[in-house]
Order: structure tokens, then sequence, then C-alpha cells
């Protein structure tokens, strides 16, 4: 009832082939199809408290901003968290453990739905997922994609992302996303778990940092993460020059304006560090003679490679800490992963596909 | 007919318009396609000419209008191309219009029964009028003969009796005639209708004519309109969604640059998850299910 995709039948004759890459985030899961449809969901679902919020809301099941807009009347899930399915890890048959995973399922039914596949085409997916999803976590997502496709295939986040933009080798992509921070070494063959490292300085955190600077400053106001949300994605910034920052809080009720240039830039900051350390890291335990090549293409994406400075104050650190540095920010920081997998669904051979249906 | 060409003819730019929207070269190129079927110009004509010809052969084997052929055009264009955004306004659209022709029928019909009922109103008092009339004359006429009967009969008793029984037999056998043939004429019984009154009526001949012209071409229209209204129903039921740009299974392209490479990955996200596919299908032990590294992970190729 709360699928918004029926159950597929392969059709016998098809029309055409639907590829779908889509990028299953922490924050955002955006969809990427060969019929040029592109949609993104913010990774929220939410289901109606009691049987009066569903009669005012006339949905099971609702997703994205629309389901945060509503929560007073939701159970809002975020069903993922710093790469991984929620209460995944504990007992699977656990009350959370299914309720996350339902709304996991449901999600990502919803984002093939956004892309408007049609019943008379085979449908191919590849889904990036957090690059430390458990395998338990991966079949998960094979298990809820499998019923709405003829086919599906998943891949680790962020490699797509390089796939997509065609840079296999000596390459070093830094994915900023909400739960995590990943950085992957391309060297032409699949990385490996050397090639990787993940930490949870990115965009919950910056959130986090945010509230309670806030919280601090902003005498009386009542701030919300979701808020803080928002204003960070208006104001991110990390260089040293700095415009004030305005924003309206509400004290006992009346909007009231503060001025929060500092608190942004110091919590947008905290992810740089160690992030150059990861840099760093990666670099270093390269072969000494890729190094330089490496270091000279970085490349950097994800939502929150979108703060202001921050490709200068990368480079700037590389250059210090390590001499050169040149960093290149993707154009479309949402669709990267998802335009990969799209990229990778489409090269793959088409046998490949058919042994996996 | 031009007005629906024309309006036909604007909605196809306007889905050109749109259909160029959903894709750019760009956009594709990002996704990894390299050969596409570009909807250009030739592929429109194609497209314009097979929904046309469809539409039409449709229109004459039912006998339809040039409108009706027009508006299946431009459902099956529509059906061809995959809009259903489209479909779905264009079903509203006609929804709409189906329901002001009905809207129209109601009160055309309803002008046509008041003229009707007006007609009859007028024609049974003209009748009433007449057979008035000659019921006076007859009256008149049988009094005169009946009189001049009883002088005759005065020196009778026997006769002058028979004479009064049979006044009033003779004159509602007359008159029952007299009606009789009043019926059966009634079209006709106006003669005495002055010229202006004639004048009146022969007019108000030609408006329930035109009336019925009237209800007659809307309901042409509803039916049309309704049939329409189903077309573009089924094709909105028969595949919503929009259609990928490739008809076949693609795969890497023989020019695809770092070709070796790439077949290389591939394979290594295949293999990973026909690897993860067999763990599905095994009787899940948990400790297979267990495997979530806390640091650093490995890529698609984690065993
Ligand atoms: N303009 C912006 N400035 C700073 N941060 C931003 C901006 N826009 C989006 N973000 C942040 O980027 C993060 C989301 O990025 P992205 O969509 O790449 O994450 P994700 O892929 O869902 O997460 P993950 O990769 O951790 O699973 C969020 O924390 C969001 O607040
Ligand atoms: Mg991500």
């Amino acid at each position: 009832m709360s699928d918004p995709v029926s159950p597929r039948v392969r059709p016998e004759k098809p029309a055409g082939v639907l590829y779908l890459g889509i990028d299953l985030g922490t924050s955002r899961t955006s969809v990427a199809a060969s019929n040029g449809v592109r949609e993104t969901v913010a990774s929220y679902v939410g289901y109606p408290r009691d049987v009066i919020a569903r009669k005012a809301l006339k949905k099971d099941v609702l997703f994205g901003d629309e389901a945060v807009r509503n929560r007073l009347a939701l159970d809002l899930l975020r069903p993922l968290q710093g790469g991984v399915i929620r209460h995944s890890d504990g007992d699977p048959n656990s009350a959370d453990a299914q309720r996350h995973l339902k709304a996991t399922r449901d999600l990502i039914r919803h984002a093939i739905s956004l892309a408007r596949p049609k019943a008379d085409e085979l449908i191919y997916a590849v889904v990036g997922c957090p690059a430390r999803c458990s395998v338990k976590n991966k079949s998960a997502i094979v298990e809820a994609v499998r019923p709405v496709v003829d086919s599906v295939m998943i891949v680790s986040e962020p490699f797509t992302v390089a796939y997509g933009l065609e840079r296999l080798s000596d390459c070093l992509v830094i994915d900023i996303g909400a739960g995590t921070t990943d950085l992957c070494r391309m060297h032409g063959t699949m990385p490996t778990e050397e090639d990787q490292l993940t930490n949870e300085f990115a965009g919950d955190h910056v959130d986090q940092q945010l509230l309670k600077l806030l919280q601090a400053k902003c005498t009386g106001a009542v701030v919300t993460i979701h808020t803080v949300k928002e204003i960070k994605e208006k104001y991110s910034f990390v260089g040293d020059a700095r415009d004030p920052v305005h924003v309206e809080l509400p004290v006992n009720g009346k909007p009231t304006r503060f001025e929060i240039g500092a608190e942004m830039r110091a919590a947008c900051r905290t992810i740089v560090p160690p992030m150059v350390d990861a840099i760093h890291q990666l670099i270093a335990s390269f072969d000494p003679d890729f190094q330089s090549r490496l270091k000279n293409n970085a490349l950097l994406g994800g939502g929150g490679s979108q703060m202001s400075g921050l490709r200068d104050m990368l480079e700037a650190e590389m250059k210090e800490r390590l001499g050169e540095g040149r960093v290149v920010r993707v154009d479309e920081p949402t669709y990267g992963g998802a335009n990969g997998a799209l990229k990778i669904a489409h090269d793959m051979p088409p046998e490949f596909w058919e042994k996996l249906s | 007919m031009t007005c629906v060409q024309n309006s036909f003819m604007s909605r196809l730019a306007g889905l050109f318009r749109s259909k160029s929207d959903l894709t750019t070269l760009r956009q594709l190129e990002r996704a990894g396609v390299r050969s596409v079927n570009v909807l250009d110009l030739g592929r429109l004509e194609q497209l314009v000419g097979e929904a046309m010809e469809s539409a039409l052969r449709e229109a004459l084997s039912t006998g339809g209008s040039a409108e009706l052929a027009a508006g299946g055009a431009q459902v099956e264009f529509l059906r061809r191309l995959g809009l259903h955004d489209r479909l779905a306004d264009h079903g509203r659209e006609l929804e709409a219009q189906s329901a002001t022709l009905a809207g129209q029928r109601v009160e055309l019909e309803g002008a046509l029964r008041q003229s009707r009922a007006e007609l009859d109103r007028r024609r049974q008092q003209e009748f009433t009028v007449a057979r008035q009339r000659l019921q006076d004359a007859l009256d008149a006429l049988l009094g005169a003969a009946f009189d001049s009967l009883r002088t005759a009969a005065s020196g009778s008793e026997r006769l002058a009796a028979e004479v009064e029984r049979q006044q009033p037999l003779l004159r509602s056998a007359l008159l029952a005639l007299l009606e009789q043939s009043l019926r059966t004429d009634a079209g006709e019984v106006a003669p005495a209708a002055s010229g202006a009154t004639a004048a009146t009526a022969a007019h108000e001949a030609a408006e329930r004519e035109r009336l019925e012209r009237r209800v007659r071409k809307l309901s042409a229209q509803l039916l049309e309109t309704e049939e329409l209204l189903a077309r573009t129903r089924a094709a909105q039921a028969e595949a919503p969604g929009v259609p990928s740009v490739h008809r076949t299974p693609q795969g890497l392209a023989a020019d695809a640059q770092d070709r070796t490479a790439k077949k290389s990955l591939l394979a290594a996200i295949f293999e990973h998850n026909l690897e993860l596919r067999r763990t599905l299908a095994e009787p899940r032990p948990a400790a297979v299910a267990e495997q979530s590294p806390k640091t650093a992970t490995p890529g698609a190729d984690a065993r």
C-alpha cells in the first residue's frame, strides 16, 4: 500500500532500456535516468502518526521536504545515518531496525518512481551506496530494489563520482556528504580498502557544531537542527574575509536579528583539518612516482563542497603540508553520484545485467 | 478547422520546447550517453506523420469530423512522445470541454422544448376557436332549418314531436363529424390566422429548426469529445512514464576512453554483486551479515 512503485512484471518484448543511476545518501537521494529525468529528494521518510493525521495528509507515506514540513503530524525518519541504515547493525528483528529498513525501502522505491519508468521498458539500476555500507546493508538495498527493476547492482561511493567524470586514474575524490566525508584514491583499477578513508566530519557534524554555537550566542532564541541546516546551506563559508551573516530567530515568539558570521565560519571549519589529514595520508602512502599527479588532481564533490572558500582553503593547506595542490570542484555536487551510477549502468555489458536479473 | 489547426500547431510548438527541456546534450553526455536517438526534425516529422496517419485512418473509418482527426492526432502524438503530463493536462481540458458542451446542449434542449410547448399551446387554442366558430355556424344553420320544419309540421302533433326528437340527434352527429375533420387536418387549421400571425409562426418554425440543428451538432461534438477523452485516458493508462533514449541494451562503446580499464572495473563491480547475490541466497548465518568496518572501508570490490 505504501509502496510507491508496484512490483514489476518483466516486459515480454521490451520497447526500450531504461538505465537508472541512484545515489542513496544520508541527506539526499538523487536519481538520474536515461530518459533525461533527474530528481532529488531529501532522505526523509514520514509516516502519519495516527488516523487523523493520515486523513488530513491523505497519504500513507511522505518523503523529503514535504515530510520535514509536516513533521509534527508524522513519525519522521531519516533512515540512513553515518552512511549506513540506522539500527541495522544490532538485532535485525528489533522494531527500530525494521522501521528504518522499511523507510529505506520506501525511500529508494520512491526515488525510482520519480524517474518515471515505463512498464514496457527494461529497467537496469545502479545504486551508489555509502562506502561504509555493510554487506547486510547492501543486501537490504538489493532486496528493496529488486522487485521494482529488472536488474540491480550496488556500487560504492565515491567511486561512482570518479567514474562519471572519467577520472579513473591519478585522481583523489573528496566527497563531502551529510553523514560522512569519503576520500578515494583512483589509480585505474578498483579502489581497495587502502585507497579509501572515511570520517564523520561532514555536513551533519557542521550542523551539530553550529547548533551548539548558536545556542550559546543567540540567547533566548529557539533553534532546531532543521533551521540550522537551512541557515548553513545559505551562508556557509570557511575563508578569512567575510561579510556579516544576519539571521532572524524567534525569541519569545518574536523574530530577532543576530549576526552569526564568526559562528558559521567556526562550524564550517571543523571539518577541514580531518579532511586535510586524510588527504595527506592517502597521498603519502601512494606510489611516490605518482604522488604529484594525485596532489594536482583532487576532485571536490558532495553537498558539503559548496561551502564558500573551501577549494581555496584546501589548496592552501595542501601547498603548506604537501608542497603542492590543485583542487577542482565538480559542477554538479548534487547529481555527481547519480550521474556516475547512470554511466556505470549504461557501460555495464548487457550479459552482466542478464546474469543478475 | 483553421482554428483547430492553429491551436494544434501552437501546442505542438510548446511540446517541442518542453521536450527539449527534458534533456540537454550536456546532461546526456554526463550521464554517459554516447549514441542517442536525438529527436531531430526528421524524427519529429516522422512522429507527426505517424500520429496523423493513425488518427486519420481512425476518423475515416468511423466517419468522424476533421476536428476529431486533428484531436486524435494530437493524442496519438503525445502518446508516442510519452508526454504523460501533457496527456493528463489534455485529458483535463477535454473533460472541461465536454462539460461545457453538455451544458450548452441542456440549454438548447430547454429552449427547444419551450418553443415546442408554445407551438402546441397555440395550436390547441386555434383549434378551440375554430371549433367554436363552426359550432356556432352549425347551430345557426340547424336552428333555421328546424324552425321552418316546425312551421311545416304545425298541423300534426306526431310530426312536430318527431322534429323535436330529430334536432339534437342531428346536431350531435354533425358535431362529431366536424370535430373529426378538424382533428385530421389540425395542421392546416389556421386558415383564419391573420398575415402577421402566419409570419410569426414561420419565424418560430425556422428558429425551432435552427435549434434542432444546433442540438444535433452539439451532440455530435460531445460524442467526439468523449471519444477523444476515452483515447487520452487509454493512452495515459497504457504506459505511463518517460521513454528512455535507448531502444536496446547498451554497454561500453567501442571507442570509449580508457576502455580496457573500464572493462575490468565493470567486471569487478559485477563480480562483487554476484557475490552479494550469493550471500542473499544463503540462509543467512548472522556472522556473514556482520561486516561493518569502522574506519576506512573497501570500495565496490569489498569482500
Ligand atoms: N550550500 C551548501 N553549503 C554547505 N553545505 C551544504 C550546502 N548545500 C548542501 N549542503 C550540505 O551537504 C550535505 C549533503 O550533501 P550530499 O547530498 O552530498 O550528502 P549525502 O550524499 O546525502 O550524504 P552521505 O554521502 O554522507 O550519505 C548536507 O549536510 C547539506 O546540508
Ligand atoms: Mg553522498
